[in-house]
């Protein structure tokens, strides 16, 4: 990361989800991981997939299926977790985040990053730093920092948190007389 | 005049704190005991270094003014002066001064500081003390001195039921003691007579007791024996190079001048020289070279000391040793891991357990240079005390028990303004003034304690006054007007005292004259949870208030007990930890989902991790039950299984985790996925 040119802006990383091509800074990305075993924090937003380990740190790992609210999926071999580095609440923080494949690093070069559309879109407009058209192939730039700011992280929490506790209760009730 | 661009300087700045942070300290100390001369002296050399270093750093008013406070102090060193109420007050001030000084040293008021110096110099006329008792002042530093003993008793000790033993015993006991046995004199076994005693005993004793004490103990043989004592090493004595062997033995008389000289000129050591030629007996030699021996030890020891006490770090620096250490033990547990599982690997198994002794060690060791002793904090107690005492026209006297306890560095940080509120209150609204005291029976001088000590994993601080303490009537009228609890409803003397932390409840407007307790209890309890810790509260009206606080000993790693659930793995912290015990669901049956635990006839609540935290999976065949105690209330929670004990790495789940709930942080295990410590607070 030392190398001067790889921080360029004008350089993204780009990764597929649900069959759309979206990218992100280079510049803001530490690393990517294959998947590996993710802790599951309880209480949590359901895009919170839970915590890894990352060289003895411990990373929160969200899902951006879920965060941007796509179809769910099972974890293919290309699953792969993207390593960010973002400040939240003033302080560097690394997050993951779980893409459906890493593509590939791509320059801007003459490419033009043009305004999102207004319409049409499937996620929150303020998501979206802009769009790139090439070879008819549309990537989504993301606004990073918006996806993950703590509002972002925070505000679902109420919505989708305690998913599935009834079910769980069931369970164990009917786990009990069985006994 | 702004300083702080110059790096030379802040670090002057923060010494010179730290030298004032003494000075205090050492006048509290004196006020107490004046004849302490070892804070006298301390106190000089801090005033002495914080004039020398102010001079250097442009810093002349403090060097000015210091230097009249010095100079008093010199005089009360030399006993020309007495210790005097006026003279810590005047110091103190002085202290003030300069440390506000070193803040601000131009607007310092030149009127403050003649004042302090006027008040200085004529103490220096009036309390003057004739030159005459300066010798009775200056006793032998405090410090240790070394004795040479010859102890040969009388042929016939034995007739007069005088065990010599016994005295050597004895001897031992006041301190760093050598003994050399001297067989020289036993005669071959036919002439031996079991009834007579020929040994005699050279004993070199390093000590605190005076020649009279070492004298007291031969009183009694004294008339009939050989008894010769004398001096060796003075702590004053200037450290000089060591006696040679051959001196110590013409100073003791075992060895003519003229043959040791002549011994000298010959070339193996001088020990076995003498002894080749007989001039000298063996065991002399094993004497005086014990002597020498320990001499030698002393004052390396002593100079070991001196440099040992003045080493500055950086606290940032231990902290990411800290961090790193807290890295390294988890990696270790991977490469124990491992070598668990290729056990046909001697070799590796052999390093992995090198490996993990090692990192025991090195935490340990780390652990220990972060652990600062809570007196740092309680010295500022003693001034806030006085001070605040003078103020309100109360006489208290504070004390301190346990001082030396230590605690971690983060976690005395954070100790400190709880404690500082605590001790407020207490001297505040606790204690009364002297007349009220009188009155009630009691004595005038009021008394606050704080007591330090260890107890496990844990560090308990008490902090106890006899003052009027909390009237539980009140508290318990003013949680009936609040809505906390209903007038019909039964609740303990222990409940109610839990409400003093309920947010709200002390800061109503009335709070002093109903409990004696101030301001901000709520905000305490909270500081304190956030350390981990508790507290917890004891009064008796009209007799006083005790308020315990619990801390663990460090905020890094902690003893975990680590379970299984859902093939997730959890840490609970072992210190709350009781026991555990399988899950009788012949029993579960019995209650019917009631969620309550028949512990050998107790009722124990308990909590299904599983169902606590949204699991979905199926509940196995065999569960168990941790049964935690947090603050004397028990619970059980319900897991798959309990592994064992962990050492557990604490690690901070970051902003993006914040509002997890249940769970207080993470940690790595040996196999390098993270396990959740769960919140047995929130859960519970």
């Amino acid at each position: 990361m030392a190398d001067k040119d790889v921080k360029d802006p004008e350089q993204y990383l780009t990764f597929v989800l649900d069959s759309e091509i979206y990218a992100v800074e280079i510049g803001k990305v530490r690393e990517v991981l294959d998947m590996i075993r993710i802790t599951h924090v309880p209480n949590m937003p359901a895009f919170m997939r839970g915590v890894i380990n990352l060289r003895g740190g411990v990373v929160p790992v969200i899902d951006l299926r879920e965060k941007f609210h796509l179809t769910k999926v099972a974890d293919t071999v290309t699953t792969c977790i993207i390593i960010l580095e973002l400040f939240l609440d003033g302080v560097e923080t690394l997050v993951g985040a779980v893409a459906d494949s890493v593509r590939e690093v791509m320059r801007l070069d003459d490419l033009k990053l043009e305004a999102p559309p207004r319409m049409g879109n499937r996620l929150k407009t303020e998501f979206i730093r802009g769009m790139i058209n090439r070879d008819n192939e549309f990537i989504i730039v993301l606004d990073i920092m918006k996806v993950f700011s703590m509002e972002e992280l925070e505000a679902l929490s109420d919505r989708n948190v305690l998913a599935g506790s009834p079910t769980s209760e069931t369970v164990s009730t009917t786990k009990e007389q069985l006994c | 005049m702004s300083h702080s661009e110059n790096p030379h300087v802040e670090l002057f700045r923060q010494e010179a704190l730290e030298l004032l942070a003494d000075v205090q300290e050492c006048l509290l100390l004196i006020e107490d005991a004046p004849e302490d001369k070892d804070a006298i002296n301390r106190l000089f050399r801090a005033m002495h270094s914080i004039k020398g270093a102010g001079g250097m750093f442009g810093y002349d008013r403090i060097t000015d003014f210091t230097h009249h406070v010095e100079s008093a102090l010199d005089q009360v060193r030399e006993g020309r002066l007495a210790i005097s109420r006026e003279l810590i007050d005047l110091v103190l001030a002085s202290h003030d001064c300069i440390k506000e000084m070193l803040d601000d040293e131009k607007s310092m008021s030149q009127d403050r500081l003649q004042e302090i110096q006027r008040g200085l110099e004529s103490l220096g006329g009036s309390n003057a003390i004739a030159p005459t008792s300066k010798a009775a002042i200056k006793t032998p530093s405090s410090g240790l001195s070394m004795y040479r003993i010859r102890f040969r008793p009388d042929a016939r000790i034995f007739f007069s039921g005088t065990d010599p033993m016994r005295l050597i015993q004895e001897l031992s006991e006041m301190g760093d003691c050598r003994i050399v046995c001297n067989l020289s004199e036993v005669p071959g076994f036919a002439a031996l007579n079991p009834e007579l005693c020929y040994l005699y005993w050279d004993i070199i004793l390093r000590t605190k007791s005076t020649l009279n004490q070492i004298e007291d103990v031969f009183i009694f043989v004294a008339s009939e024996s050989q008894i010769d004592i004398s001096i060796v090493d003075e702590e004053d004595i200037e450290d000089s190079q060591y006696k040679k062997l051959g001196e110590i033995l013409v100073e003791r008389g075992d060895i003519p001048k003229e043959n040791l000289e002549q011994a000298l000129h010959e070339s193996e050591t001088i020990g076995a020289r003498l002894i080749k030629k007989s001039l000298v007996d063996p065991h002399k030699i094993e004497s005086a070279l014990a002597e020498q021996e320990m001499v030698r030890s002393a004052r390396a020891k002593r100079q070991q000391e001196t440099a040992m006490a003045s080493i500055r770090v950086n606290a940032d620096k231990l902290d990411r040793l800290v961090d790193l250490v807290g890295e390294l033990v988890t990696a270790q547990a991977r490469i124990s891991r491992i070598a668990e599982s290729i056990r046909t690997n001697q070799e590796l198994s052999d390093v992995a357990e090198e490996l993990e002794s090692l990192t025991t060690r090195l935490r340990d060791e780390t652990m220990g240079i972060r652990m600062v002793p809570i007196g740092s904090v309680v010295s500022t107690f003693r001034r806030l005390i006085r001070d605040l005492a003078k103020d309100l026209k109360k006489d208290i006297e504070f004390t301190c028990i346990g001082e030396e306890t230590e605690l971690d560095k983060g976690v005395i940080e954070r100790l400190k303004d709880p404690l500082v509120h605590i001790v407020r209150n207490s001297t505040d609204h606790g204690i009364e003034l002297p007349e009220i005291r009188a009155a009630a029976g009691k004595p005038a001088q009021g008394n606050i304690r704080l007591e330090a000590m260890h107890s496990g994993a844990h560090v308990l601080i008490k902090i106890t006054d006899d003052g009027k303490g909390l009237d539980i009537e009140a508290i318990h009228r003013k949680a009936i007007d609040k809505g906390l609890v209903s007038p019909d409803q039964n609740i303990s003397e222990n409940e109610l005292f839990q409400l003093i932390f309920a947010p709200g409840f002390s800061t109503a407007e009335k709070v002093t004259e109903l409990s004696g307790r101030g301001v901000g209890m709520d905000v305490v309890r909270q500081n304190i949870e956030a350390l981990r810790g508790s507290i917890s509260i004891d009064s008796a009206k009209g007799k006083g208030i005790t308020i315990t606080l619990k801390l663990p000993l460090t905020l890094a790693i902690i003893d975990g007990l680590m379970v299984t659930m859902d093939q997730d793995s959890f840490i609970i912290p072992l210190a709350s930890v009781e026991e555990c015990v399988d899950l009788d669901h012949q029993e579960m049956d019995k209650i019917k989902g009631r969620n309550i635990l028949n512990l050998r006839g107790v009722a124990v609540p308990f909590v299904r991790l599983r169902e606590r935290l949204h699991r979905t999976t199926k509940t196995p065949e065999r569960e168990q039950v941790v049964i935690t105690n947090l603050e004397g209330k028990r619970m059980g929670v319900v897991v798959d299984a309990v592994v064992g004990s962990h050492q557990t790495v604490l690690k901070n789940l970051g902003p993006a985790m914040r509002q997890a709930r249940d769970v207080s942080g993470a940690t790595i295990l040996g196999d390098g996925s993270v396990a959740l410590i769960l919140d047995l607070q929130s859960i519970q």
